[in-house]
C-alpha cells in the first residue's frame, strides 16, 4: 500500500473533506482512487483462506458499504482513511468467519492453512482467531496490537502505520517485530 | 490508540503470557551473552517462562512465511 505521491495524498485529503461535507460524488471518486489499495487488501486477506465463501470483489463491496456509513467522521488524511478501511475490513472478515463457523455446527474450523515451514503438518485459523488474539495482545501491548492490525488487515506500510499512530518509524518497527512474533507464536502454537 | 497503563518499556504487565511477552521485548535489546545473562536472571528457575520467551525470540528471527501470507513483506 505504498507508492502514493504527495499530489495523490493532497487530492485524497481534498476528497475526504468534500465527502465529510456531504458530497456523495467525492466518496465515489475517493474509492476510485483507493480501489487498488482496498482490492489488494481483500485479495491478500482471502488468498490464505482455503474455503472461500466470499470473493474479493464482494469483500471490497462490503468494505465500501461500511465505509460509506462513516461520512460524519472527521477525516484527517489518506492514512486515516486506510486505517479505517483496515478496521472495517477486519470487522467484515470477522463477521464472515462467525457466519461460517455458525454454519459448521460440528465445531470444525472452516479455514485451514498449510504451514510446512514450521514442521507442523497443518495450522488452522481464520480472521476470528486473529481478531481474538489481537484483542488479547491489546491488553498488554495496545500499540503493537494496533500496528499488527493495521499491517495485517489494512496492508499499511511501516511508514503509514507510523503516520496513523503518530509514532516514530523506529518505534513502529520495534513493536511490529514483537507483535508479529507474538501473533505468529500463538497462531502456530500446538494444542 | 491505547498506550496507557504501560511500564517503562511500553508494555503493560499482568498474566503469564504478558510477562513472557514483556521479557521477550526487553530481551531484544540485548545480544549474545548479554541476552543470555538477562534471560537467566529474569526467568530464574522457571523453565516454562524461559521456554516461552525463547519461542518468541525464535519467531522474531524467523521468516514470516511461517504463517503463510498473513503478514505483509
Amino acid at each position: 500500500m505504498t507508492g502514493s505521491t504527495e499530489s495523490d495524498s493532497l487530492g485524497i485529503a481534498a476528497l475526504l473533506e468534500r465527502w465529510s461535507k456531504g458530497e456523495r460524488q467525492a466518496y465515489d471518486e475517493l474509492l476510485t482512487h483507493l480501489y487498488g489499495d482496498i482490492h489488494a487488501i481483500a485479495v491478500r486477506q482471502l488468498h490464505r483462506e482455503r474455503y472461500l465463501t466470499i470473493r474479493p470483489t464482494a469483500l471490497v463491496h462490503e468494505v465500501y458499504l461500511r465505509l460509506s456509513e462513516l461520512r460524519q467522521m472527521q477525516w484527517q488524511d489518506r492514512a486515516h482513511f486506510l486505517a479505517m478501511a483496515a478496521r472495517v475490513t477486519r470487522q467484515a472478515l470477522v463477521d464472515e468467519a462467525r457466519r461460517r463457523r455458525a454454519e459448521k455446527r460440528d465445531g470444525g474450523r472452516a479455514v485451514t492453512l498449510s504451514d510446512t515451514n514450521l514442521g507442523v503438518s497443518e495450522a488452522a485459523y481464520d480472521a476470528l482467531d486473529v481478531d481474538t488474539l489481537l484483542s488479547e495482545l491489546h491488553q498488554f501491548d495496545a500499540v503493537a496490537a494496533d500496528i499488527v492490525s493495521l499491517r495485517v488487515f489494512g496492508g499499511l506500510s511501516i511508514e503509514e502505520a507510523a503516520e496513523v499512530l503518530k509514532l516514530s518509524v523506529a518505534t513502529v518497527n520495534r513493536r511490529w517485530v514483537t507483535g508479529k512474533a507474538w501473533l505468529a507464536r500463538e497462531l502456530t502454537r500446538e494444542a | 490508540v491505547a498506550g496507557s497503563g504501560t511500564d517503562a518499556g511500553g508494555v503493560a504487565g499482568g498474566g503469564d503470557r504478558a510477562r513472557a511477552y514483556r521479557l521477550f521485548a526487553e530481551a531484544l535489546n540485548f545480544e549474545g551473552e548479554w541476552r543470555e545473562q538477562f534471560l537467566t536472571r529474569e526467568c530464574g528457575d522457571d523453565p516454562q517462562l524461559r521456554a516461552e520467551v525463547d519461542a518468541l525470540l525464535l519467531m522474531a528471527t524467523r521468516d514470516t512465511s511461517v504463517t503463510g501470507n498473513l503478514f505483509p513483506r
